[in-house]
């Protein structure tokens, strides 16, 4: 991989990459760290599908078929979602672009005249930069995620789409929160964790608008599902008087009852759990019979490249995903880099597909070789992306484009020369085989590691003779008739 | 003549979907609870399942025979801290229990006794309206009912109208759901099957042990932001 990634050291964006991924990949401790953290997500995630389902490939092949129904109806499904959720008194607004979905939100903060904004954990706000946008504005905007709050206080972008500070370690936040929250320094979890539970319930209470995201919109039913641990969406959604959905339109699900199914799924795929403890459906504002809730709630439906994706044959399965962040606990390059060298919004494989897409395949290109094609991606994806596959398309498009790097391209056209030309370089094999020998003769001299010399007789000539005494050309049957 | 952002979105969306789009029905695209999860109406007793898989999660399960034990439950979860009551002025504090107006748990709290009652605080919907986030904040335990409880993953499903609006289940530190012992479901498509068509609610949730955060070293705490302590009575 690592030669890989020096051959395709294309745009600042490429060398940026492989700027940082080597950094963390010769850094012992940040790796032994990431490691530990993932490999107790693995036993976890084992354990649910074991304990849990009849059988995972069942419930994988259903969630697919599900998902990819919603994908190949997108417009219908996100016209009844409208439908009904105005109906239950929320407001849709759609952004093609983030900086349509900026303005949205920019007049709602205006309208409501909003100091001071509460957010859950979402992505697709991270892909707007939503926090900067009011924040250049003079209005205060507080992470309410413990792991987000802990990068926001660090002016660092999440790391992973689901546990956004696990790279960091206790004494790095015990020294973050004693600074930044002005309680007193500890090395137990719970300590901090309660600092930023006391630190965050002011915020909930004052608060005048809750952001949330989403990671399902239910089309039947107008619902807005998200699913969370600490109960901070919860909380953001409970106090403020307006709550605001930020949701990137793949997000869609055919009916309510289908939930019965994915929540599971991404809570499984997701950190190992049966359910995630807290599973949210906010359908609209405050009922008038209700006691609480917001006065006014906003969805806005981000497309942001995802229709473009849409119309490509192949690359519009990464649609179905559910952001479950499995691939990137999967993948030996998402262990290896960790998740800053990628400088995207989605890190790991599935970021690695769709950021060519949404950003620009000219920048962003050299993320399809950001894998070492083993496939283990879209084995543990609980919508069956297939993933790698996905990544050699992204490298035949951007050839296809001509922003591939050239000198990868000319490597590979030497060797696609190479092949073509094949009868005509026979005559040179003995040539080929000398140097080889002699090669082998000169490493057992001085004492390097040995390697094998040719062998008596090439194997074009082996397989001919075979080929003449079998009569078959299989591989297989020459194999069988060594053995024997 | 320029589109607005819905109608350019959704005409790129319809001319993929001519493109590539199957036309296939949803219909047959269903999945029964029963066969995809092995711990569906695993067990039997759904109640025992409920309750194993309850306090597995650390959450503590009370099975109660009639209200009069529920009282006693009641109690029992929430002891008085230090002997306070509602302050002087009607100001909430830890010891505050705000219980939801609901038909079960008035039952429960019109049996308890006169003497600790003052900290038992009946909340109808109309007057939780009146009653300030802040004011909200400084009640130690709340009380609501809810929808369903869910055997297989020891879930509470509940809804803004079902559960005294948002508030009462996740300000309070201690949330105690109670419910009848009807109400416990072997999975959770009947919950859904009940709420589809209904208009009138805003807000549900599937509540699955107290509220956890494992952001830091991946190490286990209960009570991030929601509640730290869940507590479920069951009235047979």
């Amino acid at each position: 991989m690592s030669s890989e990634l020096t051959e395709d050291g294309g745009g600042a964006e490429a060398r940026g990459f492989t700027r940082a991924g080597s950094s963390v990949a010769s850094n012992q401790d940040h790796r032994r760290r990431l490691l530990r953290v993932i490999g107790n997500y693995e036993a976890q995630v084992i354990d649910q599908k074991r304990g849990q389902f009849f059988n995972w490939k069942d419930a994988r092949r259903a969630a697919t078929a599900i998902k990819g129904y919603a994908v190949d109806h997108l417009s219908q499904l996100l016209e009844t979602f409208e439908r009904q959720i105005t109906a239950r008194g929320a407001s849709v607004l759609w952004a093609r672009t983030a900086e349509e979905a900026r303005s949205h939100l920019r007049e709602i903060a205006e309208r409501h005249q909003v100091k001071l904004v509460v957010k859950s954990k979402s992505m697709t706000t991270e892909e707007i930069h939503l926090n900067s946008l009011f924040e250049d504005s003079g209005i205060k905007v507080v992470e309410s995620d413990l792991g987000e709050l802990i990068q926001q206080l660090s002016h660092e972008p999440p790391y992973h789409i689901v546990t956004p500070a696990m790279h960091r370690s206790i004494s790095e936040i015990s020294e973050l929160f004693s600074r930044e929250l002005g309680c007193p320094p500890s090395n137990s979890a719970e300590e901090l964790t309660m600092a930023a539970r006391a630190h965050l319930r002011r915020t909930y209470l004052e608060a005048s608008l809750g952001v949330s995201g989403a990671n399902f919109l239910v089309a039947d039913t107008g619902a807005v599902g998200v699913s969370e641990n600490e109960g901070n969406a919860r909380l953001t959604t409970a106090c403020p008087p307006v709550h605001v959905v930020v949701a990137g339109i793949e997000k869609i699900i055919p009916r309510l009852s289908d939930l019965a199914l994915f929540l599971p799924l991404l809570a499984t795929s997701g950190t190992g759990q049966k359910f995630t403890v807290y599973s949210n459906l906010f359908c609209g504002p405050r009922r008038g019979s209700e006691p609480d809730g917001p006065e006014k709630m906003y969805v806005i439906l981000l497309d942001n490249g995802r229709s473009e994706l849409a119309a490509k044959e192949h690359f519009r399965e990464a649609l179905r995903c559910i952001r479950c962040g499995a691939c990137l606990n999967a993948c030996p390059v998402y262990k290896t880099v960790g998740g800053h060298a990628y400088h995207t919004t989605y890190q790991g494989p599935i970021g690695s597909l769709i950021t060519p897409h949404l950003r620009g395949l000219a920048q962003w290109n050299h993320l399809s070789f950001a894998s070492s094609l083993c496939g283990a991606c879209a084995e543990s994806c609980p919508v069956e992306i297939p993933i790698h596959h996905l990544l050699i398309e992204n490298r035949r498009l951007a050839v296809e484009a001509g922003v591939a790097e050239k000198k990868w391209v000319r490597l590979i056209q030497l060797w696609a020369f190479g092949v073509r030309m094949r009868p005509w370089l026979l005559p040179l094999r003995p040539a080929g085989r000398w140097a080889a020998l002699m090669l082998a003769k000169y490493r057992m001299r001085r004492g390097l590691a040995p390697i094998a010399a040719p062998a008596a007789e090439p194997f074009s000539a082996i397989w001919k003779r075979r080929q003449k005494r079998a009569g078959s050309p299989a591989i297989g049957a020459g194999g069988a008739e060594e053995k024997r | 003549m320029s589109l607005t952002a819905r109608d350019d979105i959704l005409q790129r969306l319809r001319a993929a979907e001519s493109r590539f789009g199957a036309s296939g029905d949803l219909g047959p695209l269903t999945f029964s609870e029963a066969e995809l999860f092995s711990d569906y109406g695993a067990g039997g007793d759904q109640i025992a399942q409920f309750c194993a898989n309850f306090e597995k999660l650390r959450g503590a399960a009370r099975v109660c025979n009639g209200i009069n034990e529920a009282k006693t439950a009641l109690l029992e979860l929430c002891p008085p801290a230090q002997g306070e009551g509602v302050k002087e002025g009607g100001e909430y504090c830890a010891s505050t229990v705000l219980m939801q107006d609901n038909e079960l748990v008035r039952s429960v709290w019109q049996i308890i006794p006169a003497e600790q009652r003052g900290r038992f605080v009946l909340l109808a919907d109309e007057q939780a309206k009146g009653v300030s986030n802040t004011e909200f904040a400084r009640a130690g335990t709340g009380v609501s009912g809810c929808d369903l409880m869910i055997a297989r993953s020891g879930s509470i499903a509940l809804r803004s109208s079902s559960a005294g609006g948002r508030r009462l289940s996740v300000v309070p530190e201690h949330h105690i759901v109670i419910a009848r012992a009807e109400q416990v479901s072997a999975g959770l498509s009947p919950w859904y099957e009940q709420i589809k068509n209904d208009p009138d609610w805003s807000y549900g949730v599937l509540i699955t042990g107290p509220s956890r955060t494992s952001d830091i070293e991946k190490i286990l705490v209960l009570g991030a932001h929601g509640p730290k302590r869940l507590s479920a009575i069951i009235i047979r």
